[in-house]
């Protein structure tokens, strides 16, 4: 019996163990979805009331949450957002919650909710065409037959108009990657919009703005109110309007009207108030009384003392004693200057381009000329603005205008360093050109910046003074094929301390050669530093590339690191220093080439140019006859200084863009002193400054390496 | 004792049961915890790759409809929407559209933009709209995320029915008229994503 009994309890105890065990199991992944949706419910309320604060940007966050994630998954987060939220908190935060549960179920359309990203853009498309063509009104239609067509692989971003939907494509979208919604964000960046689950859609109609008449007042300016019929005035308004005559309604007097007559509301009280003021019939407002008569040209006053005031948009503004007087600006189509907004300035037909630094309309700058002496204009309005230590600077229109400041070419002392290479203290010497290339038996002739002591003398080459009528100039001449260096010495330093040595390379008197003629843009002779001293970094300009071209052989020659000279005293027509290829050794593969040739010119930092024919003075088309002779053997120079080669090309891409702009920007420092050699110094005046980067604007995407 | 033998079956079977839910669903709820967490890191992923590597912004293509009727003008506006803050020194926008299909005129820059350079305009030969924006000395251009800012507009009047879309031009920095963005003070192009706009023009 007692065995029995304890089996019995033991099944008792088993059967209370097995309830237990299967209420457990029951109850764990009730207890486990319950867990699970309280965090999720915790999560989206942090979100929502988020939203509250910050609606926008919840919305798109939870956009982009939805976008990528799977549909199902975001109705569920968007309902229990927004459910948590009504319990949770505020009114705000639950319609915040709402719209974005909106964001997380659509699956159609576009959105009525104002807070939602599309809307903003509505807005700003609104507000863009309130401007333009009128007002815009919104009303909500429904349209449930407007489906996810959206987010395509390619198409429109947005599209806003009647019976549209806004649509979100970016061109490297794919359907794999659209958003599920179909639907913008508030920035067009990607997925998000809001749309209800109606599938209602925004309809926008446009209203042209009326045209002021005395049954549309409120479309009048203070200056055409009282011309239609209507009166400007306060009529009840803290500020002044135009409105209807039969709608005047009296305006509440204030406790200052005693001293201030645009406060006085009444007739009564304007004349009583302290501040002496007149009531304004015409204007049905109370004013100060005037003391003085306005005259009819802009700044006159036929009595009363002138005193000018800042302009408004339409009109001249000036005073007359207290009297404020005023001639409408006129209409701007023949007259950039009379241009108030950037728009009337663009749309003006007489060729005007805003200046956002100077805030004015002007003349397009291809109709501002500079003169070819400082302060003077071809074309353009004169403006003298600060020069630089080198530079002259004044303004035509709006094109700036520059020119070197006159050199004043100082003997001995310190500077800069100039043609050739030079040793010494004073470096201010130097010699031009600064390298030669001759042929056995030709002569050629070294200039110095003062007179010289000149020797060299060696197997390849005689070095001797020219001594006409100063010792400035000494003459090299080539005995035999090889190198050798001609030196100048500085008689003020008695020879001592300082020489330029320039190297001299001999090649045999029937080498074929091309010799020719170049101009950089901008950069000048010579540049005064701000002590007063001339220098001149033109010497440190860096190597050329050269390329010749027969055109029917095809018979091609590239020459790299082909060294330029300065051509003394040569400038070309925009007063660009003149630099000289000498004797470029033509390769034996030309021997029996025609005259049909072009010669391609590279410089440093410009680009590349086609040189086609003699005298050439810009691009000639493909199809023109070039005419350079390689069979020459005289020294034949030919001349291509008139087709300026632009210089901005510093990263050597081959174009003149953006990147060389911002390249130079970047690189000016116009207080540092003048050092030859600078990277990025354009027109080697040993500064990276404001013309520089002019040189990179003039030139910016003109042309490409031709 | 069949009744006994029943249960003493049933007992750890119950039980295997509960250990397995407890193992299957607490994980699974650790796991939605995970999910969550890392569908919050992999958006924090995303968004921190495109700070570093993606583009910093896009351009946008407005307009009214892109249902155009023959003769009539319609504006487009050019909007750059950014997607991190970056600084501007310079700006090159090409638009290409076909001069056949549609006139493109009314070039107008934004106000926000450096006044538009010289060789800016519109080539109705070659179809190209060039808008080279350059922030001066001193100045810089700022694009700030998720702000719309507007570049410029133009008006698009179709010339002859049917599908004709305008873009921009983009290829590789040493090609010539490019669009690029050009940061400060790095002198670096900013990689961008841009639309083009699809026109289908009917009488």
């Amino acid at each position: 019996m007692k065995k029995l009994n304890l089996t019995e309890r033991c099944g008792f105890a088993q059967i209370f163990v097995l309830i237990g065990m299967l209420l457990i199991a029951i109850s764990l992944p009730i207890a486990t979805k319950l867990v699970q949706q309280n965090q999720e419910n915790r999560s989206n309320a942090r979100e929502v009331d988020g939203a509250t604060t910050n609606s926008k940007q919840t919305v798109v966050n939870v956009a982009n949450t939805v976008a990528k994630s799977s549909a199902a998954t975001a109705k569920a987060v968007a309902d229990k957002a927004a459910a948590d939220a009504k319990a949770k908190a505020a009114a705000a935060a639950a319609a915040a919650a709402k719209t974005a549960a909106t964001v997380k179920t659509t699956s159609t359309s576009s959105t009525t909710t104002t807070k939602s990203s599309a809307t903003s853009n509505v807005k700003d498309t609104v507000t863009k065409s309130a401007a333009s063509v009128g007002t815009v009104t919104k009303e909500t239609v429904a349209d449930t037959a407007i489906k996810a067509t959206s987010c395509s692989t390619n198409g429109a971003i947005k599209c806003i108009g009647s019976g549209q939907i806004q649509q979100c494509i970016l061109s490297n979208w794919t359907d794999a990657t659209k958003c599920a919604s179909g639907i913008c964000n508030a920035s067009g960046s990607g997925c998000g919009g809001t749309v209800p689950s109606s599938t209602s859609t925004t309809k926008e109609q446009t209203t042209p703005t009326p045209i002021c008449s005395s049954s549309h007042c409120g479309s009048c300016s203070q200056s055409t109110c009282n011309t239609v019929g209507c009166l400007w005035g306060y009529n009840g308004s803290s500020t002044m309007y135009c409105y209807a005559r039969s709608a005047a309604v009296p305006r509440t007097a204030i406790a200052d009207c005693s001293s201030k007559c645009g406060e006085c509301a009444t007739v009564t009280a304007c004349s009583a108030s302290a501040a002496n003021c007149t009531w304004s019939y015409s204007g049905n407002y109370c004013e100060a009384v005037s003391t003085g008569t306005c005259g009819v040209a802009i700044n006159a006053c036929t009595s009363g003392t002138p005193s000018d005031i800042a302009d408004s948009i339409g009109s001249y503004l000036w005073m007359c004693g207290n009297k404020t007087c005023s001639i409408n600006k006129p209409v701007c189509d023949s007259k950039c200057g009379d241009c108030a907004t950037v728009a009337a300035c663009s749309a003006s037909a007489a060729k005007c381009i805003w200046s956002y630094s100077g805030n004015y309309c002007g003349t397009d700058y291809a109709d501002n000329t500079c003169g070819t002496e400082m302060n003077t204009c071809v074309k353009g309005t004169l403006s003298d603005i600060s020069d630089t230590n080198l530079i002259y600077l004044w303004m035509c229109g709006n094109k700036t205008c520059s020119v070197a400041k006159p050199t004043t070419v100082k003997t001995g002392g310190s500077g800069g360093s100039g043609g050739g290479s030079s040793s010494g203290s004073s470096s201010s010497f130097s010699v031009i050109p600064n390298n030669l290339t001759l042929k056995v038996g030709e002569t050629a002739i070294l200039t110095a910046t003062e007179d010289a002591y000149w020797y060299g003398d060696s197997a390849v080459i005689t070095v001797r003074d020219e001594h006409k009528t100063t010792h400035a100039r000494g003459l090299v001449t080539a005995l035999s094929v090889g190198s050798g260096v001609a030196v100048a010495a500085p008689m003020s330093a008695n020879g001592v301390g300082v020489t330029v040595t320039v190297p001299v390379k001999v090649i045999a008197g029937d080498t074929r050669t091309l010799s020719f003629k170049v101009a950089f843009a901008g950069i000048k002779p010579s540049y005064v530093n701000s002590s007063g001293e001339s220098y001149s970094c033109i010497g440190s300009l860096g190597n050329s590339v050269v390329e010749v071209l027969n055109r029917p052989t095809n018979v091609y020659g590239e020459f790299s690191d082909v060294s330029v000279s300065v051509v003394g005293n040569e400038v070309d027509s925009k007063g660009n220093q003149v630099f000289q290829v000498s004797n470029l050794e033509i390769d034996s593969s030309f021997a029996s080439v025609n005259n049909f040739n072009y010669v391609k010119v590279k410089g440093p930092f410009h680009l590349k140019r086609r040189m086609c024919q003699d005298g050439q003075t810009g691009k000639l088309d493909e199809t023109t006859t070039c005419d350079i002779n390689l069979m020459k053997t005289d020294g034949y120079v030919y001349d291509f200084s008139e087709y300026t080669l632009l210089a901005g090309d510093v990263d050597s891409s081959g174009v003149i863009n953006s990147i060389d702009y911002s390249l130079v920007k970047n690189a000016v420092n116009a207080d540092a002193e003048p050092s030859c050699g600078r990277e990025y110094d354009l027109n080697m005046d040993g500064v990276v400054n404001a013309l520089d980067l002019n040189l990179v604007k003039d030139a910016l995407s003109s042309i490409d390496d031709e | 004792m069949q009744q006994n033998n029943l249960i003493r079956i049933l007992i750890p079977i119950v039980a295997v049961v509960v250990v397995i839910e407890s193992v299957v669903l607490v994980s699974s709820l650790n796991k939605e915890v995970t999910t969550s967490d890392v569908s919050q890191e992999v958006t924090n992923e995303i968004t921190k790759t495109e700070v570093s590597n993606e583009p910093v912004a896009d351009f946008i293509f407005e307009t009214e409809t892109k249902d155009m009727k023959v003769g009539k003008s319609y504006k487009v506006d050019l909007n750059l929407v950014g997607k991190r803050g970056v600084n501007l020194d310079a700006m090159e926008v090409y638009i290409k559209y076909d001069p056949k299909k549609v006139t493109v005129s009314k070039l107008v820059s934004s106000d926000k933009f450096p006044e538009m350079s010289k060789n800016s305009g519109i080539d109705s030969k070659t179809g190209l709209v060039t808008s080279m924006f350059l922030w001066d000395l001193g100045k810089i251009g700022s694009i700030k995320s998720d702000e719309t800012n507007s570049v410029l507009s133009f008006v698009v009047t179709p010339k002859v029915q049917g599908e004709t879309e305008i873009s921009l031009v983009t290829g590789s920095t040493d090609e010539k008229s490019v669009t690029m963005i050009v940061e400060n003070p790095t002198s670096k192009v900013l990689s961008f994503l841009g639309n083009k706009l699809e026109i289908n023009a009917t009488k």
